[in-house]
């Protein structure tokens, strides 16, 4: 059973130390929420935890099924189970989805090439779960896509890798209610115990799609409070002044 | 690497009116340190081939132009002499004022006796601030470039001014340079050389004007030194009478987080050879270029830019705007350029024509050479006449369609005016263009 | 059609670099009138070709060679090239030497009609000679003329004098000139009144003999209602020394006629180091010469240790429409200096210019481009986008577009960007489980779309593996 464990993560960028010792663990079949406030390092996890070259890693470790993450390219961490879900996906001009897909699926397939018909029926049938335009897997990767348009297309990737663990770095932002529905619909169907989530969020609105089984509060880069879903509401009412008083930080 | 220069001459290649003779009259009398500066230039000026008509740089224009068979240098005498007030000067804190019979400097708000604006001739300059000087003259040029007039200039200005503004101090309402030159047959070599200390800010702007029908000649020469944070701005009225022949060489070198804004207007005269350059040197400098064109009559624009990266995380942006009408013809040549392991440079470069009549000609030349990585650098260049289903829609609105295409063509170079400090001097842009466009 | 092969370990080496040992006809090496009389008797030419050949060499001694591109090259010593050299056996008999018909199974070139491919006709020209046309009959029929340069100069010299030289003088350029007075085989294609040409008309050149210059010449006429869609691919064995390839094509383009010209070139591009190579100076140009006809110019350039080219369109008559898709790739210490030109002379003419221009290693990888609209072509239209991408820090990309507009209704848009293989794109990929040099890779051929499609399908599939082994090795 696949399981993520974060050590006492600590990383910089530059001179700047982001995370100072972040400590977290996600089983297979968990779906965990981490909220904090603007620059509180949210997204400076997700980066490291996938293997961002801008990004050092200074103390600790990241584990995935008790084995280190910290010496993988980004690739190896990808076939070994883990998937990103970004907030910013970029535009790849003239890279068509499905050729990247198909390359993406070949590269976890046991001998390299996965057979195109299962592959393209599987791609149809997850673009029509997500209201996509079949014409979509013609079109350049991300190329003058919408916010919305990008967000589904992550989630997309997602059901046809089918990783054992999941981290969406806040992918509700910048969306209107009808996407998010769309997106929570494909993060729903994947739910389950094949998957360990981790939703990383700024709002509490997308934890009403898709509910957590923990939340973790992150202050300052590093996690200073965690919880069942009674948390959240919690949050909701009382916000990040009341959890700086409960961990004891300055305000 | 290839080069875009051509060699070095062996034999002295000198234009007419510009030899040593005249280098010695020029300098009879000087500071040792200008004449050690007009020896240096001459040197540089002698060695550099003479413009011909197979050197890119001169390709688009007439080359003989440049042999200057009817022109003597100005000798102006250095002294303060009354010259007559314009409506213009009430906008600024100093104003300079030249013409063939001498300069004047006017403090009109003060700030001069205030501790760290300074505002001289280069031969007040050169007794009060000698090292600065040393250092100033002739180096805010990249190395590896040739600037034939820019030397020339080095070696024979008639008039220099220096403008030294130290550390933090900003300046309200700026500086504004007038010349003016109606003695036919005459050479006008301004030189003016600006130091703005860390975190200085002022503007500078320059109007050259000539009564219409008389023949004058300008090789002007300019050079910007900013430091660290510094910020400034010159905004050059190019305003000669019909029979003026205009060369211009502006340079500025950019410390650390300084930005410089050079603005380019080209309006008068008959022949116009205008060369802006900036070398942004250490990170986070920025350099912006903004020119306005309109050629009309039988009139010949040659505009040059060139954005030079020597620093990583360097940004600059260019934008020329230009019209032409009648006979009239512009070209814009351009370059990037991104020395090796410059990472993070960031440059652009628009050029946007309107050719307003069959008869008008337009050339753009945008170039970039990048020997670095991790950049981002484009440019753009457009050619049209004005856009037929907007001046439609405006008159579809009611404007009449005198108005509507004023309102296009205004529209069309404010995206460069907008940018310029000075309200007043934008207005008077404006009164220019709207002259010009008259006819049609 | 030659198949690439993307086996790895091919892509070290110059697939194509081999070298057919072969009985030759060689002249000696040097260059007068006595070596272009003894061309011209070898290809028994009429004498209207041998004094056209010899009116332009004294041209050629009278001419510079240009100095304004961005390439950095030693002067080459034209009297230290052999300007003929031939297989014996393709010049005396008409069976085919079984070495050469090897060399062309190894280059993956059917030369016997048994194994010709169906949708293509091909020329193939060995050194200084054409060894073989196929589909002659079919093409006949349908009253095409598609042959050998030499051949056509005796068979058809009637339509080869109406068009030699009308679209590139014989004084045009310094290697133009060289190539009127020396030139040996090409191609010629003549499309009569009406007819759509069913094949692919290709022509293959292969460089073979050591020191020897390769002087193309083509020639194709697309007359009134006419198409034809061309195909040219190159190759060369690896030596230590430069070879010079100074060719000229031209395209004549009458009423409604539409031509599509594709290349791909693969020329030996030098080791490493930069040593040898071919110097490809290449003057290619078009002319519209009737109302709504159309030339279009698709160039995939891979190899070659130095690129001179700037296949450009004419656009003289009214409506006629002009194209350049370019793919420039650049490694170790390639140069190029390649791009186009824009001519607009008739009346609503328009033209489009895509340039993809990468450069790897230490090359230096240059676009030179013009739009010219003369007075008089009234709303004339343009737009050029011109893309630079820089793979490692030692290479260098320029871009060098002139753009000249003389007239108010002419509407001309260019672009132009520089940027290095983004990072961010290569995390993305790479987050997805694709490996950096795959993800690089997708990333550039995605950069070369546009032009790729341009090309004829086979040829497309064909260009991609080529820029794919180009590219292993030269990212990371």
């Amino acid at each position: 059973m696949a399981h993520l464990e974060i050590k006492n993560l600590h990383a910089r960028t530059g001179d700047i130390e982001i995370l100072k010792g972040v400590n977290l663990e996600i089983s297979q079949g968990e779906v965990h929420a981490l909220m904090g406030p603007n620059g509180s390092g949210k997204s400076t996890l997700s980066s490291v935890i996938m293997g961002h070259p801008d990004y050092e890693v200074t103390e600790g470790d990241i584990l995935l099924d008790g084995e280190s993450l910290l010496e993988m390219d980004p690739e190896e961490r990808a076939i070994a189970g883990l998937f990103l879900c970004f907030q910013y996906p970029v535009a790849i001009p003239g890279v068509s989805i499905s050729n990247f897909l198909k390359k993406a699926v070949d590269a976890r397939h046991p001998e390299g090439k996965a057979p195109s018909g299962p592959f393209l029926k599987e791609m149809r049938e997850n673009m029509a779960y997500l209201d996509m335009d079949p014409k979509f897997a013609n079109r350049g990767l991300n190329e003058g896509f919408s916010g919305g348009e990008k967000k589904r297309m992550e989630i997309l990737q997602m059901m046809m890798f089918k990783p054992t663990m999941a981290i969406m770095d806040e992918t509700d932002s910048g969306l209107d209610i009808d996407a998010l529905q769309v997106v929570s619909k494909g993060v729903n169907k994947l739910r389950g115990p094949d998957l360990g989530l981790l939703v990383i969020t700024h709002y509490e609105r997308i934890l009403t799609y898709i509910q957590p089984d923990h939340l973790h509060i992150l202050m300052e880069g590093r996690v200073v409070m965690s919880g069942g879903p009674e948390l959240v509401k919690q949050l909701e009412e009382n916000g990040y002044d009341w959890v700086r008083e409960q961990a004891s930080l300055p305000a | 690497m290839p080069t875009l220069n051509l060699p070095l001459t062996e034999e002295p290649s000198l234009l007419p009116g510009f030899d040593e003779t005249v280098l010695e009259s020029a300098r009879s009398g000087e500071h040792a340190l200008l004449q050690a500066k007009r020896t240096a230039a001459y040197e540089r000026y002698s060695v550099i081939p003479n413009p011909e008509a197979f050197h890119e740089e001169y390709r688009r224009m007439n080359p003989d132009l440049f042999r200057f068979p009817s022109f003597t240098r100005l000798d102006i005498p250095n002294e303060s002499v009354e010259v007559a007030s314009s409506d213009a000067d009430e906008h600024y804190d100093v104003v300079i004022a030249v013409s063939p019979t001498g300069y004047r400097i006017q403090d009109r708000t003060g700030v001069l006796s205030q501790e760290g604006v300074n505002v001289l001739t280069l031969d007040a300059a050169a007794r009060e601030f000698p090292n600065l000087l040393e250092q100033s003259i002739g180096t805010a040029m990249v190395a590896d470039e040739q600037r034939k007039f820019l030397d020339l200039n080095g070696a024979f200005w008639n008039v220099g001014f220096f403008i030294y503004v130290r550390k933090k101090v900003e300046l309200p309402n700026g500086i504004l340079i007038r010349y003016y030159n109606d003695q036919a047959g005459t050479t006008l070599l301004p030189k003016l050389v600006v130091v703005a200390e860390q975190e200085s800010r002022f503007a500078i702007a320059e109007e050259f004007s000539s009564p219409d029908g008389v023949e004058t000649l300008c090789v002007s020469g300019r050079e910007f030194h900013l430091d660290a944070a510094a910020d400034v701005k010159l905004i050059s009225l190019q305003g000669w009478g019909n029979k003026g022949i205009h060369i211009g060489e502006d340079w500025a070198r950019v410390k650390r987080d300084g930005k410089v804004d050079l603005f380019s207007m080209t309006f008068g005269g008959c022949v116009s050879k205008m060369t802006v350059g900036c070398d942004v040197c250490e990170p986070n400098a920025n350099a912006y270029l903004g020119g306005v064109f309109f050629a009309d009559e039988h009139q010949h624009f040659d505009q040059k830019t060139l954005q030079y990266h020597s620093a990583p995380d360097t940004y600059s942006n260019m934008m020329y705007k230009g019209a032409v009408k009648d006979h009239g013809y512009s070209v814009y040549q351009g370059i990037i350029r991104a020395l090796k392991h410059c990472v993070g440079v960031d440059s652009y470069q628009t050029n946007n024509n309107l050719v307003l009549d069959a008869t008008a000609r337009a050339d753009s030349l945008p170039g970039l050479i990048i020997d670095a990585d991790e950049l981002a650098c484009s440019h753009g260049a457009t050619f049209g006449n004005l856009d037929q289903e907007q001046l439609y829609y405006l008159r579809s609105r009611g404007v009449p369609e005198g108005e509507a295409r004023r309102m296009l063509v205004m529209g069309f170079f404010d995206e460069v005016i907008d940018r310029i400090p000075f309200k007043p001097l934008q207005d008077h842009l404006h009164s220019v263009i709207a002259r010009k466009f008259g006819s049609l | 059609m030659p198949e690439f092969d993307t086996d790895s370990q091919l892509v070290q080496d110059y697939k194509y670099g081999f070298y057919t040992d072969i009985e030759t006809d060689t002249l000696p090496k040097g260059l007068n009138e006595e070596v272009i009389a003894m061309i011209s008797a070898k290809k028994e030419e009429p004498t209207w070709m041998l004094e056209w050949r010899l009116k332009a060499f004294r041209r050629w001694q009278k001419m510079k060679d240009p100095k304004w591109a961005f390439l950095d090259f030693p002067e080459i010593d034209y009297q230290d090239i052999h300007y003929y050299s031939a297989p014996k056996q393709a010049v005396e008999s008409a069976e085919l030497d079984p070495e050469l018909q090897k060399t062309f199974e190894r280059l993956g070139i059917p030369l016997n009609e048994r194994d010709a491919l169906s949708g293509v006709a091909m020329d193939v020209v060995f050194d200084s000679v054409s060894v073989g046309t196929t589909h002659q009959e079919m093409l006949e029929e349908q009253g095409i003329i598609f042959c050998s340069i030499s051949e056509a100069i005796q068979n058809h010299p009637e339509l080869v004098r109406q068009y030699l030289g009308t679209v590139v003088p014989p004084g045009d350029n310094f290697y133009a000139a060289l190539n009127s007075a020396v030139f040996t085989d090409g191609s010629f294609c003549y499309i009569p009144k009406g007819v759509k040409c069913p094949v692919e008309l290709s022509t293959y050149f292969r460089i073979n003999a050591a020191d020897t210059g390769q002087f193309e010449r083509t020639l194709i006429v697309c007359d009134d209602n006419a198409t034809c869609s061309y195909l040219e691919g190159c190759t060369a064995p690896q030596r230590d020394t430069n070879q010079l390839h100074a060719a000229v094509v031209e395209i004549v383009a009458l009423e409604n006629a539409d031509v599509k010209y594709s290349t791909v070139q693969n020329w030996y591009a030098g080791d490493e180091e930069g040593k040898g190579g071919i110097y490809n100076f290449v003057t290619k140009r078009g002319h519209c010469r009737g109302r709504n006809s159309k030339i279009s110019w698709t160039q995939v350039e891979v190899g070659a240790a130095i690129t001179w080219k700037y296949p450009s369109c004419v656009l003289e008559g009214d409506n006629s429409v002009g194209e350049f898709y370019s793919v420039a790739f650049t490694n170790n210490h390639m140069q190029a200096d390649t791009g186009t030109k824009m001519i607009h002379v008739g009346k609503n003419t328009s033209s489009t210019i895509v340039s993809k221009g990468i450069s790897a290693g230490k090359s230096a990888n240059n676009y030179r481009g013009l739009v010219q609209v003369m007075d008089g072509a009234k709303h004339a239209r343009n737009h050029s986008a011109c893309d630079s991408l820089l793979i490692g820090r030692e290479c260098s990309a320029n871009t060098f577009p002139y753009i000249e507009c003389e007239e108010d209704s002419a509407a001309l848009a260019h672009e132009a960007t520089t940027s290095n293989i983004s990072e961010d794109q290569l995390f993305y990929l790479q987050s997805r489980g694709i490996s950096e040099e795959d993800a690089a890779s997708m990333v550039v051929k995605g950069f070369c779309k546009d032009v790729f499609k341009q090309l004829p399908l086979e040829f497309s599939v064909e260009a991609v593996k080529l820029l794919e082994i180009k590219l292993e090795g030269s990212i990371g």
